[in-house]
């Protein structure tokens, strides 16, 4: 029997995707290239899709190709470069700049948290695994991932508004 | 776990957690992102339909080429390995001999120390003939014995017997009686006289170039 897979079914889920790639990438023009990179992976190996559920697979592969494709360039958000990423945000998004500029913060501060503690709350609060999926992506177990997911919590909180105290 | 259970951290983890939430909330997707994802996917789509359809003439050329396999096999087969008919074989009557003509069977004066599957040959001397030589060979897989006669006349009989069961007749025949009341087939090959008849479930076949068929049948009638 064969498997006719639909490309088009993988966009439901690309607003996540491009959340979890800002988070990992900090950058939002680097989190398009991440989420396009993504689906072509994907497309190019539809077959995976049949074994596993689709979220925490696009999720894996939008890691690996981070890894192999942005970390290698260890392109990193500057502090200096914030203002301008927000500014050219808000023409994009028609977000007032307040709320665009949150935005921009919370997923800068993700992609300041170290790999452990990102990888666990990009899978939970933005992509929307559940602690066991989350646990088997990851590779360590369900409390242990309770524990980081917590941590990320509280250290997105502290940068976000550490950010608001410094600009004070 | 005693972090955990820190009061300022639990509120920071609550507050980390609504500012997530808020930021999925107010981020909208680059409408240039949906366009280029909506192109990569049809793409996508045309490739796999493109592969599909190369897939599908491969089938067809692979199909194709099995049935011309299969054609050649059976032409083959058909050819190469079914019985010849009785037609082809008269063809021997052109060959020439590859042994010397066989002695008399002491036992029998009348009769040719030669023999296939159990059938001698005569020597024709009553109807003056005598034997010249002989032709053994294997015709599309099926033995052959001939004796080649010289008729008075000068003429080439030529009497073959094929081994095995007998051989299909072709359509172009007609029955030749000769004038001691044998009847036989008859048709003419590549200017041959030929006759054909059954001995012992054994294809018999006598063909000469200028000996008329009624004269072959004459000949024969001890052969039946």
């Amino acid at each position: 029997m064969s498997f006719r897979f639909d490309p088009e079914r993988l966009l439901v889920h690309t607003k996540r995707l491009y959340c979890a790639a800002w988070s990992l990438t900090g950058s939002r023009e680097d989190a398009e290239d991440l989420v396009q990179e993504t689906y072509i992976r994907v497309l190019a190996k539809p077959r995976k899709l049949q074994k596993e559920r689709e979220l925490p697979y696009l999720l894996r592969v939008l890691r690996n190709t981070h890894i192999d494709t942005y970390r290698k360039k260890q392109r990193r958000i500057q502090p200096d470069h914030v203002g301008e990423e927000v500014e050219f945000a808000d023409e994009r998004s028609g977000l007032q700049p307040a709320k665009a500029l949150e935005t921009q913060e919370v997923f800068t501060a993700i992609a300041k948290l170290s790999d452990m503690h990102r990888d666990v709350l990009v899978a939970i609060d933005i992509v929307g695994l559940s602690y066991k999926e989350t646990s088997t992506l990851l590779g360590v177990p369900e409390a242990t991932v309770t524990t980081r997911l917590y941590r990320a919590r509280a250290k997105v909180a502290t940068f976000v508004e550490g950010e608001k105290t410094s600009e004070k | 776990m005693s972090e955990i259970q820190n009061p300022q951290e639990q509120a920071a983890s609550r507050r980390g957690e609504e500012l997530v939430h808020a930021a999925m909330d107010n981020t909208k997707l680059p409408e240039s992102l949906n366009v280029k994802l909506r192109e990569i996917a049809a793409n996508h789509q045309g490739k796999v339909q493109n592969e599909a359809e190369a897939k599908k003439r491969w089938f067809v050329l692979g199909g194709g080429f099995a049935t011309a396999c299969l054609v050649l096999i059976v032409v083959f087969l058909s050819t190469g390995q079914k019985n010849p008919s009785v037609q082809s074989v008269a063809a021997l009557a052109n060959r020439q001999k590859n042994a010397p003509a066989p002695g008399v069977d002491t036992t029998n004066p009348e009769r040719l120390n030669i023999s296939i599957s159990g059938l001698n040959f005569p020597t024709w001397e009553n109807q003056g003939w005598k034997a010249t030589g002989t032709l053994k060979t294997t015709f599309s897989g099926r033995k052959t014995t001939s004796v080649i006669y010289k008729t008075q006349r000068g003429d080439t009989v030529v009497y073959t017997i094929v081994a095995g069961s007998s051989l299909p007749v072709g359509v172009d025949t007609q029955t030749v009686t000769g004038n001691a009341g044998i009847q036989v087939a008859s048709f003419q090959k590549n200017g041959l006289t030929v006759i054909t008849w059954k001995r012992k479930g054994r294809t018999c076949i006598v063909s000469a170039t200028t000996t008329p068929a009624v004269k072959l049948a004459d000949a024969v009638r001890t052969e039946v």
